[in-house]
């Protein structure tokens, strides 16, 4: 081989950098391909909730007008628009367009439903335990109120993603925030407080934990907000142990010292030199804990002490099937969605701790 | 060895403490107190009552203390094996836990029980039930586990091995209580095969102690494996991991070499020592079943712990919340210390050391 050769092949594949290479072995696993994709479906599904389950119009005319009704309601803080007629209309009758049919209202030039038109907190006594079926458009049945399930469900992934996204926010902050310092200074702080606390949450199932703040807390401020919050609150400490770790180990690199000797500060040297290299354990433990939190507000919701009904969450869902055991679509399907978002953010996490090459302890 | 697990224990007692302070001052902290909670609000039941028997009811129980005399009061009584008395339950918290033959005077003499009501005994306490059933849930684990991660490691890459990993992987993530759900739709709803609620069948009472037994063990089958897959899938690809490893060891390649039958070589040299770190993580485990137990007990209303310490929350009865969260984290310490130990002693690698 030449000289020049050598080089071109050199140039060709590049030093890739850590990121990209861990990219590369991350995205070659099947499963965590299959893990990615659901969750970014999922997330779609939350994003897109009114669009793709609402009994308002995908398009409508109403009265020489088009209204695009579903859509304007998946943009955040539509609360503050006005109403627009159909709106308005559905706000008397949920079952405006459902009667379309049997009562046509005059002005109705043509409308398009979603897919699943209904919306989840719509109530009809007439499907009271409606089982699933094509006919009738419950694809997933109703549950004991006449809400259909498939609608409850599709939204209830916003509350699914919403607390474990918001709960890992919360926990990553207090994990990272207390690790590093701990991990960083060291002396008292370290021993008395951080690893003292550590310990007695590790002898204190979270689940537990979580049990005993909810159910005390005054019914009033029990909403998903203050679900988050406790939840967030008590599932730190993987986050904390493992940066703490990092952090203690990557203090000592001389990289460290040589900024110290320059006269960097202490903040400088946590957050600029120590703490990127505690990312990675970071990251993992952000994919198991969102798996971890989306199970603990599912869990919370299935005990009644969770997401309140008429609130969707699947939890809630899947706790009125133990009212009427008969009705197996309240039991199967809401478990089926827990079940699968659960497994792909532990998968996701899995390929992500196999591709950065961290190990657990 | 004794020193070792005597500071073991030293390091102990702080934690108990720090966590005893947590959970008084989660439970003091939130709204409320046992005579202020009904089905209603709170202010409307505390209005219902008359002032004057409200405050003497928080006299009587020592509420109307600040909370540090609660507290210290609570840890001098815990110290002296006395946790106090029920609120709802009005006896004290040991009786409610281990049955009444616990706090039985101890004038009346050693009161020897005949083993069936015995059993009977055991059985109706709290932690009896519990125990009951976490431990045949343990059971189902280390049945169930050793086994197929033997076999899974032995034939490697093959069909099972491949199946049995990806099922198992899907067991761990499956939620226990979705799985008790579908188990109940499948065995109790649809099939009738298993009962699926309490822990006793009508008439238990009138049935001998081998039907009693079977009652009972028919009514945990379902709680039961609801709480041991998840660690079962786990400990079933630790124990494959643990022993493929193994079975990479030079001394596993001079056993071969030396002519013994691979069966031998498997069970007695590999399996021995892959078990090693298993009995390590057996003690992390009832700790960690007890805490799946409180969504289980609920589903199934198996009458113990679990169950009781989500009642005991709403009815606020501050001494059995903190008795039972203590009793927990005693579970949970003893469990790293037992492991440690069970370790030290299979491995007189660390033995020596």
């Amino acid at each position: 081989m030449t000289p020049a050769k050598k080089k071109s092949t050199a140039t060709a594949q590049g030093p890739k950098g850590f990121w990209r290479e861990a990219l590369g072995r991350f995205t070659k696993g099947r499963w965590a391909r299959f893990g990615l994709l659901v969750i970014a479906a999922t997330a779609l599904c939350a994003w897109l909730a009114p669009v793709l389950a609402n009994n308002a119009p995908l398009l409508a005319r109403y009265e020489g007008r088009y209204h695009f009704t579903a859509f304007r309601q998946i943009f955040p803080f539509n609360h503050v628009l006005a109403l627009d007629e159909i709106e308005l209309k559905l706000r008397q009758n949920p079952d405006w367009l459902l009667e379309q049919g049997t009562q046509p209202d005059p002005g109705m030039a043509f409308f398009m439903l979603p897919p699943v038109p209904y919306s989840p907190l719509q109530t009809r006594l007439d499907d009271t335990g409606a089982p699933p079926s094509f006919k009738t458009r419950h694809y997933c049945g109703c549950d004991d109120k006449g809400r259909d399930v498939l609608a409850r469900l599709v939204h209830g992934a916003r509350t699914s993603l919403l607390v474990g996204c918001v709960a890992v926010g919360i926990a990553a902050l207090i994990g990272v925030g207390l690790g590093a310092t701990a991990g960083f200074f060291g002396g008292w702080f370290d021993a008395i407080f951080v690893s003292r606390l550590i310990e007695v949450f590790l002898c204190f199932p979270t689940f537990f934990l979580i049990v005993t703040v909810v159910a005390l807390m005054d019914p009033k401020y029990l909403n998903i907000w203050s679900i988050m919050i406790v939840i967030g609150l008590t599932s730190w400490t993987a986050i904390a142990r493992y940066t703490r770790a990092e952090v203690m180990r990557a203090k000592e690199a001389p990289f460290v010292a040589a900024a110290r000797v320059m006269g960097c500060g202490p903040l400088r040297l946590i957050f600029r030199h120590t703490l990127p290299s505690a990312l990675t354990p970071v990251l993992v433990s952000v994919s198991f804990g969102l798996a971890g939190a989306i199970l603990a507000e599912a869990g919370l919701s299935f005990l009644g002490i969770g997401v309140q009904p008429p609130e969707p969450s699947w939890g809630n869902v899947l706790r009125s099937v133990q009212s009427d055991w008969s009705q197996w679509w309240l039991g199967v399907f809401p478990g089926a969605a827990i079940f699968v978002a659960v497994l792909s953010y532990n998968l996701v996490g899995e390929a992500l701790r196999d591709a950065l090459d961290f190990r657990e302890g | 060895m004794l020193q070792y697990t005597l500071r073991r224990l030293a390091i102990a007692v702080p934690t108990l403490l720090l966590i005893t302070m947590v959970v008084f001052a989660v439970v003091k902290l939130a709204p409320g107190n046992p005579f202020s909670v009904s089905e209603a609000s709170s202010e409307r039941a505390v209005a219902r009552m008359d002032r004057a028997d409200y405050q003497a009811l928080l006299v009587r129980y020592g509420l109307d203390k600040p909370w540090y005399v609660q507290y210290w009061r609570w840890l001098h009584g815990a110290a002296t094996g006395s946790f106090g008395d029920s609120f709802s339950e009005r006896r004290p918290v040991t009786e409610v836990f281990f049955g009444k033959a616990a706090s039985a005077p101890p004038g009346e003499g050693p009161s020897v029980l005949p083993p069936s009501a015995l059993v009977r005994r055991v059985l109706d306490s709290k932690v009896g039930a519990t125990l009951f059933l976490n431990c045949l849930s343990l059971l189902l684990i280390v049945c169930c586990a050793v086994p197929l991660g033997l076999y899974a490691a032995v034939r490697k890459g093959g069909l099972l091995d491949r199946v049995s990993g990806t099922v198992l992987y899907g067991l761990y993530a499956l939620p226990n209580f979705w799985a008790a759900v579908l188990l109940i739709l499948l065995f109790g709803v649809t099939l009738k095969a298993l009962p699926f609620y309490g822990m006793h069948a009508d008439g238990a009472g009138s049935m001998g102690v081998a039907a009693y037994l079977l009652d009972a063990l028919a009514h945990a089958a379902l709680p039961a494996i609801c709480l041991a897959y998840g660690s079962l899938a786990f400990m079933a690809r630790f124990s494959r991991g643990v022993l493929l490893d193994v079975l990479h060891q030079d001394y596993i390649r001079t056993a071969r070499a030396k002519g013994l039958p691979e069966r031998i070589v498997i069970l007695r040299h590999g399996l021995r020592n892959a078990l090693i770190p298993f009995i390590t993580l057996l003690g992390l485990l009832l700790p960690e079943l007890v805490a799946g137990s409180v969504i289980i007990e609920t589903i199934f209303a198996w009458p113990g712990l679990g169950q009781m310490y989500v009642k005991a929350i709403y009815t606020r009865d501050y001494p059995l919340i903190l008795a039972e969260s203590l009793l927990g984290a005693v579970m949970v310490l003893a469990g790293t210390l037992l492991a440690d130990l069970g370790y030290a002693f299979a491995d007189p690698r660390i033995r020596r050391s």
